[in-house]
């Protein structure tokens, strides 16, 4: 049973800056990319780095995510002596159960599953980035620094830098300083949420940190300063490459749109699979007008319409005549004839009736915005959605 | 709870007309469709019908075959009991040249396997053919008549369809006719039997010796000598069996064909299997063109399609103008290549500024993994 790594992915949480689109699914269970959900890229780099056993923190809403899952199969993670394994808050006898309090808190929560396997290291993973990332590379660093943590770090930009937590870093590379959002950061390493413990210097951060009443029980905020000020040697792991979060609408929209250049991530590289479990369907269907350019289209669409700078989830139907232009397309999302739809995401099972337009190109005003239809969401024939409207409910003519 | 049927899939040695398709592979692993492998019809039927232990009975080039089922698991046939079993084919006695000639020939070389099986009804087919069958409903009609024997039959059958059972006022068949194509005397059997395993016991032992190697000629003309009777479930939605390179070209292009493509996929009824890889989606660049066309996952395409059958993984480089082809899985379209009308099999590579034209008629065959 005794393991090198495992991993822990945070599962949990809500995704509540997307609104509708995570209104009854948790934020990793998100259709993503045309074939994927975000959460297949942790668990592909987790299969493609060689770490077979990971414990999934789950939270919100997780029964599609459960279901998606299942054993694992799909990402190569269902062997006897690993394998993916949900781990939701649950009853101890004679305790009151208790959510996860906070992203350490749910770590600790599971001390028990960490123990039995023994690992000389744990990697902290969480369930809403999308990256290829060869972890092994990192636990290689994590070893070579004698660290008692690694913390994968990404250069960004003096003014994104408000926005994330920063590490500051001396000059032999180890980390002296952790910052979240400040407002003068002092360093442009912003944190990726990417940690790797040696296992014996988190537990024990975990316990101490849980007796402390003042504690928010988070990573970030509570268990890094921690070490820190023990003392404990935190290292930089450098991570060059694409990386994004998308925990809002815009960077949800805009990362769908990365997908669609190779240059920023490349998703038909053999060497680095992103697997997923994918209904049963046949091959997407291009009809006798159909129009499809610069876009991602998956199994089981049907396309007669003009499709343009988008990407379409499985089982989505552009019907002749329809527009579609700059958007994002969930699963069996129709878009019927003659309507149109540009700058938007359409959630699951979303109907844009004939004639009906959502969305629209931006107009350089501060009220523009990506146009959002929760799923399920029926737009009636004729009907407009504006720029930047968020529908949890259908709207008639 | 244990369902009643148990299910055997035989594969007799290839057309020759399937040529190149069949060269490193036998017929029941051609790729068919986008996405799949003819097998994968018969497998589906049988799952979709509840059925879960499967036998395949394998010919001897089942390289391919073993490479795609694998353990069964993208069919829910890995099962701790029961489940896929492959046999392959040198259970005879004597040597046996592991081809098979017809269907007797196929199951005398399992005869054990077949006496062990612990179901009452078999469900016994060929794997050379696209369909999506009902089976769940012709197993209701065996049961409600208490057939020995149900056979699916439908009005046409492609053009190589060549046993029709004649039905009677009461819904059993007493008569086999053996002629090709054609409109005449009675229904095509789809080689799909529903067989009570005693009977087929009973068969198997009357055609024991290698004069006897045919289902229709020798088994199931037997039976009806002797009185036998067959019910007959009528099945008219789109199903072929392939049987040559023009058949297969054929097919391919019909699937084009909104009717056909409801009929074979239905959207939320018996889904077609097959083995999963992981592709990303297809990407289309903005010099893209596609019309007609049925495109896997995982293809990246900057040329124009028209009419055209895009396998899992296929790359068309810019320019690259194709009309009515069919590329398989990973073959790759170098930029301004220009192809009409051609069959390119697995992992080929045509290169940059190649013409090839063939026609419906004599459609050019690219063998798996050559370069042009």
């Amino acid at each position: 049973m005794k393991k090198e790594c495992i991993a822990m992915l945070l599962a949990g949480g809500q995704g509540s800056r997307l609104y509708a689109l995570t209104a009854d699914v948790a934020k990793p269970n998100l259709p993503f990319g045309g074939k994927y959900r975000i959460i297949d890229f942790p668990l592909s780099n987790c299969a493609n780095s060689g770490i077979d056993t990971v414990g999934v923190l789950t939270q919100y809403r997780p029964m599609k995510l459960n279901a998606y899952l299942g054993t694992g199969q799909p990402w190569d993670l269902s062997a006897d002596d690993g394998g993916v394994f949900i781990l939701p808050p649950y009853m101890s006898a004679g305790e009151k159960g208790n959510w996860f309090s906070g992203t350490a808190n749910a770590i600790y929560q599971n001390l028990d599953f960490i123990d039995v396997r023994d690992p000389e290291y744990v990697l902290i993973l969480s369930g809403d980035h999308i990256y290829k990332m060869d972890y092994a590379d990192m636990l290689r660093e994590h070893k070579e620094k004698g660290a008692a943590c690694t913390i994968a770090v990404i250069q960004v930009s003096m003014d994104e830098a408000k926005r994330f937590g920063i590490m500051n870093t001396g000059e032999d590379g180890y980390i002296t300083e952790f910052e979240e959002k400040p407002a003068h950061p002092k360093s442009d390493l912003a944190s990726m949420g990417i940690y790797i413990f040696t296992w014996k210097k988190l537990r024990q951060a975990l316990v101490e940190d849980n007796a402390d009443p003042n504690s928010q029980q988070d990573f970030g905020k509570n268990i890094i300063p921690r070490l820190l000020n023990q003392g404990e040697k935190l290292w930089a792991y450098h991570f060059k490459g694409y990386w994004r979060d998308v925990g809002t609408i815009t960077s949800l929209w805009d990362a769908n749109m990365d997908m669609l250049s190779q240059d920023q991530i490349d998703l038909y590289d053999p060497d680095w699979p992103i697997m997923s479990r994918s209904p049963i369907r046949p091959p997407q269907i291009a009809g006798p007008e159909a129009d499809i350019r610069h876009s991602i289209v998956t199994e089981g669409c049907i396309v007669d319409g003009s499709v343009f700078n988008s990407v379409l989830s499985n089982q989505v139907t552009i019907e002749k005549g329809a527009k579609v232009e700059y958007s994002v397309l969930m699963p069996g999302a129709v878009v019927e004839e003659g309507a149109e739809v540009r700058f938007a995401i359409l959630g699951e099972n979303v109907r844009v009736c004939k004639g009906a337009r959502v969305g629209a190109e931006p107009d350089g005003t501060d009220s523009w915005g990506v146009a959002t239809c929760g799923p399920d969401v029926t737009v009636g024939p004729g009907a407009v959605v504006a720029p930047g409207a968020m529908l949890y409910s259908g709207v008639a003519t | 709870m244990r369902n009643d049927l148990h299910g055997i899939i035989y594969t007799l040695s290839s057309e020759p007309a399937l040529r190149e398709l069949v060269e490193h592979r036998n017929s029941a692993s051609i790729p068919f469709g986008g996405r799949y492998r003819l097998i994968d019809f018969a497998l589906s039927m049988m799952v979709n019908a509840g059925i879960r232990d499967v036998g395949v009975i394998m010919e001897r080039d089942y390289q391919s075959l073993l490479d795609h089922m694998s353990n069964g698991a993208d069919w829910g046939l890995a099962r701790r009991s029961g489940g896929l079993r492959l046999l392959p084919p040198f259970g005879l006695k004597e040597s046996h040249s592991g081809h098979f000639s017809g269907c007797m020939e196929a199951l005398r070389s399992v005869r054990s396997y077949i006496r062990d099986i612990p179901q009452e009804d078999i469900v016994l087919c060929a794997a050379d053919w696209a369909g999506n069958i009902d089976l769940a409903a012709a197993v209701e009609l065996h049961r409600q008549t208490g057939a020995r024997m149900t056979a699916i039959c439908s009005e046409g059958y492609g053009p190589f369809a060549h046993h029709r059972l004649v039905k009677d006022a009461d819904g059993f068949a007493r008569r086999l006719i053996f002629s090709e194509g054609g409109p005449g005397e009675g229904l095509f059997s789809r080689e799909i039997y529903i067989i009570k395993k005693d009977l087929l016991l009973e068969l198997m032992e009357y055609c024991s010796d290698s004069i006897h190697d045919h289902f229709h000629r020798d088994a199931v003309a037997h039976y009806l000598s002797q009185g036998g009777e067959i019910a007959v479930y009528e099945h008219n939605i789109y199903a072929r069996r392939i049987t040559s390179v023009r058949d297969y070209y054929d097919a391919s292009m019909e699937l084009m064909q909104p009717q056909i493509m409801a009929e074979l996929f239905p959207t939320d009824e018996r889904p077609i299997r097959t083995k999963e890889r992981a592709d990303a989606s297809t990407y289309y660049s903005d010099k893209a063109k596609v019309t007609g066309s049925l495109v896997a996952d995982g293809c990246y395409v900057e040329g124009e399609l028209d009419h055209c059958i895009l396998f899992r993984g296929v790359r068309v480089g810019k320019g690259a103008k194709l009309k009515n082809c069919i590329l398989m899985q990973d073959t790759v379209i170098g930029e301004n290549a220009a192809l009409t009308s051609v069959i390119a099999d697995k992992d080929c590579v045509v290169s940059e500024g190649t013409v090839l034209t063939g026609s419906d008629k004599l459609p050019v065959v690219i063998p798996k993994g050559e370069k042009v």
